[in-house]
């Protein structure tokens, strides 16, 4: 299209013109497909005599008129052809610097897009910041994007001087859907109401999710201009949106994977953070869930005055319907255990039956339970088995054997009645309680560890402490089933019966009256081992001359000053211990003897009390305080 | 001619003191104080009656000693009964004292005692 750019050249026209004319020519006119694109002078009649000169494709003429000698039509061929030259020359010049414009354009709002959208981490954001843009960018009312995670509905953002229903906006992209290759929109009969024009582009995101972007409703229509521009944005943009979503998902797994890892948290503040000692009794348990969360569960529960609770189960499934089933499970238990006036094992499980049957029956689950009971004093261990299985008793003479669970699993039957066993235990014997987590565990050849291999490893094991037995298992387990992913928890409890070896500590204030409280701690520890009561009064006797002197030499009656007092049984021994820090007292043990009765003395008598009623009497002072130790077999 | 005859009438005072529980080195200041206050009564004869008592030690002991020593400047006496609780015999028969006390079975029958 010459008559555009003849305008640059008017100059150069102009000095052919009057050249022609010079010669003879009355009038100049250039002519592109039969259109006069100029003339000189303006305003003139043709004159019919003419000579034409044409370029070499024939679309411009130079009209010469008042002229017919022949001889000038080469020149004026040559002229026009000369001509069209500088056009076309001009021409493509002119599409060129437009094309470079354009691209610099482009190159900027691209940058500048794409430098604001990093700073976006966040997939709505991001869009945001990209419909403002665009919509900028190319001066229309409104822009919209539309990314169909599934195929059903897309999720809209959109940014309009007047936003549309969504249900436009998705109608749009319905039908930009179902051809990407047409970009541009602007048929009433089919856009949506509220839309008098779009332009669509697709956002290169992830195969299986289908993004555009949409700019509508520009004053005068898109241009191709803009489509390749909204196409560059679109062709942009895409990549910073699948980083976006994939940012938003990693979001999202860590989110889920921080409150997985909170549940298991909670799990294991569940599980009891110290196994409680008790004296006579070796126990340890522990729990290694397979997943992150697990459904197994055990606690040990020391329970002042009444025997020592212990219990494990296994919630049937895993994961997280597991995992909460076990908290409620574990949580009923131990208030049955510590709460309720229950001292028999099938009492706690028959509670836990009737208090959780209704939630396990509407999930169809149910839970395994080992319950137990042991009574240091006479060493009797008192056991219910809902089900769990593997439970190994070792005694320590004999050989090690298998207890079977007597009694189905707990959340099956309504008013089913559960049934305490007992065993008599001797120093030695060994009961491992424990998940099928471990006997159950495979290796890579998928072999299963199993109840002889466990077997095996608790004999020669048994010798160990209950920690060392139960963490002797496990690794045996682990080292079998070596890098075969752990399918089930496993969790274990693990007695040993141990010799007896009690002691209580305290202090008291240095009054005769608070010497009764030594006295009330003696006797109960005496009586809990089964001490014979003479005995126990002969020791009651000593300890009680031994702290009245104390008071009375020591301290002088000064109640604001305290007595420590120890009091330990090893089995066959009471070791009786003192300190005071009063006068440091100043007495040959070996000369001390009983005064003659008949003296009368009114005084004198009590450390030779002890003496007769003690086997062992010493008297250390050290670090200012006067150490006493009287030690009586027992 | 009606006889002549000299009376001569005796007072004797006789206490019984039976406690109950322990007469241990917390007790045994208040059986003191009660004893003291006795023999400014004029009493010289002393039951302990020692039945009830669980659980007696040196403080204990001391005063029976002490009570035992004043009646015999007195003139008085003191008698037992004896604990029917271990815990409290066996003090006595450590300090050899259930040589030294006299016993009696019951303080119903204390007037025989002397």
């Amino acid at each position: 299209m010459f008559a555009d750019l003849i305008h640059l050249h008017q100059n150069d026209f102009q000095t052919i013109a009057e050249a022609w004319i010079r010669v003879g020519a009355q009038a100049i006119r250039l002519v592109e497909h039969g259109e006069m694109i100029a003339s000189m002078p303006k305003d003139i009649s043709f004159s019919k005599k003419e000579i034409i000169g044409r370029n070499a494709s024939g679309s411009l003429e130079l009209h010469i008129h008042g002229m017919n000698d022949g001889a000038w039509q080469s020149i004026a061929d040559a002229m026009t052809e000369l001509f069209s030259h500088v056009l076309t020359t001009e021409t493509e010049m002119e599409e060129l610097t437009a094309s470079l414009v354009e691209t610099q354009d482009k190159l900027v709002a691209l940058y500048e897009l794409t430098q604001s959208a990093r700073r976006a981490l966040k997939i709505d954001d991001l869009l945001d910041l990209l419909i403002q843009e665009s919509r900028r960018l190319l001066d229309a009312d409104g822009a919209f994007t539309a990314i169909y995670f599934n195929n059903h509905r897309p999720q809209i953002r959109q940014s309009a001087i007047e936003p549309l229903p969504e249900a436009h906006l998705h109608a749009a992209s319905t039908i930009y859907r179902k051809d990407t290759r047409r970009h541009n929109f602007k048929d009433s009969m089919t856009l949506p109401r509220g839309l008098s024009n779009v332009i669509m582009s697709t956002l290169p995101v992830r195969e299986n999710v289908f993004a555009c972007i949409g700019v509508f409703n520009k004053t005068g229509d898109f241009t191709s201009h803009d489509i390749k521009l909204l196409r560059a944005i679109a062709e942009q943009s895409g990549a910073q949106i699948d980083n976006a979503l994939l940012y938003q998902e990693a979001l999202a797994r860590t989110r889920f994977e921080t409150e997985m890892d909170l549940a298991r948290q909670v799990q294991i503040a569940l599980l009891p953070q110290s196994i409680p000692t008790l004296d006579g009794l070796d126990i340890y348990g522990a729990s290694a869930p397979a997943s992150q969360v697990g459904g197994d569960f055990f606690d040990i529960i020391a329970r002042k005055g009444q025997p020592l609770v212990f219990m494990l189960g296994d919630i049937t499934g895993k994961g997280m319907p597991a995992a909460l089933l076990m908290t409620m499970t574990r949580t009923t238990a131990r208030s049955a255990a510590r709460n309720m006036p229950f001292s028999r094992p099938d009492q706690i499980v028959k509670r836990l039956n009737t208090d959780l049957l209704d939630d396990f029956s509407t999930v169809s689950m149910f839970s395994t339970a080992f319950i137990g009971t042991f009574d240091p004093v006479n060493r009797s261990l008192l056991f219910s088995n809902a089900g769990q299985s593997p439970i190994l008793f070792m005694p320590v003479q004999g050989e090690p054997q298998l207890l079977e669970a007597q009694d189905i699993p707990i959340g099956i039957f309504e008013d089913y009645e559960y049934i305490s066993q007992t065993l008599s235990l001797v120093p030695g014997d060994v009961l491992v309680a424990a998940t099928d987590g471990f006997n159950e565990s495979r290796n890579n050849a998928g072999e299963m560890f199993g109840m002889e291999r466990m077997l095996l490893a608790l004999k020669h094991l048994r010798g160990l402490s209950a920690r060392g037995i139960a963490d002797g298992l496990f690794k045996a387990v682990n080292n079998f089933s070596e890098d075969h992913p752990q399918d089930d928890d496993r969790t274990i409890i693990v007695l040993k019966v141990s010799e007896r070896m009690e002691s209580v500590s305290f202090q008291i204030p240095a009054g005769y009256e608070d010497l009764r409280i030594a006295a009330k701690a003696l006797r109960e520890l005496l009586m809990l081992h089964k001490v014979q009561e003479s005995v126990i009064n002969n020791c009651e006797l000593a300890m009680q001359e031994l702290l009245s002197n104390i008071v009375e030499h020591s301290y002088s009656g000064n109640k604001d000053k305290m007595i420590e007092v120890r009091l330990q049984v090893d089995g066959k021994r009471l070791i009786i211990e003192t300190r005071d820090s009063g006068i440091p007292a100043n007495i040959k043990l070996e000369s001390v003897a009983m005064p003659d009765p008949l003296e009368l003395q009114v005084g004198g008598y009590g450390m030779a009390i002890i003496q007769a009623l003690m086997d062992e009497v010493q008297h250390q002072y050290k670090n200012e305080k006067n150490l006493w130790t009287l030690t009586k077999k027992i | 001619m009606p006889i002549e005859i000299k009376t001569t009438e005796y007072t004797l005072k006789i206490v019984v003191i039976a406690p109950q529980g322990r007469v241990d080195a917390f007790e045994a200041p208040t059986l003191r104080k009660m004893c003291e206050a006795y023999f400014e009564s004029g009493v010289t004869h002393f039951v302990f009656d020692l039945s009830e008592v669980t659980m007696l030690d040196s403080a204990g002991l001391a005063v029976l000693v002490s009570v035992l020593k004043r009646t015999r400047q007195n003139e008085g006496e003191v008698r037992l009964v004896w604990p029917k609780h271990e815990a409290a015999s066996r003090i006595l028969k450590l300090t050899k004292f259930d040589q030294v006390f006299q016993s009696i079975e019951s303080s119903q029958i204390v007037p025989k005692g002397f």
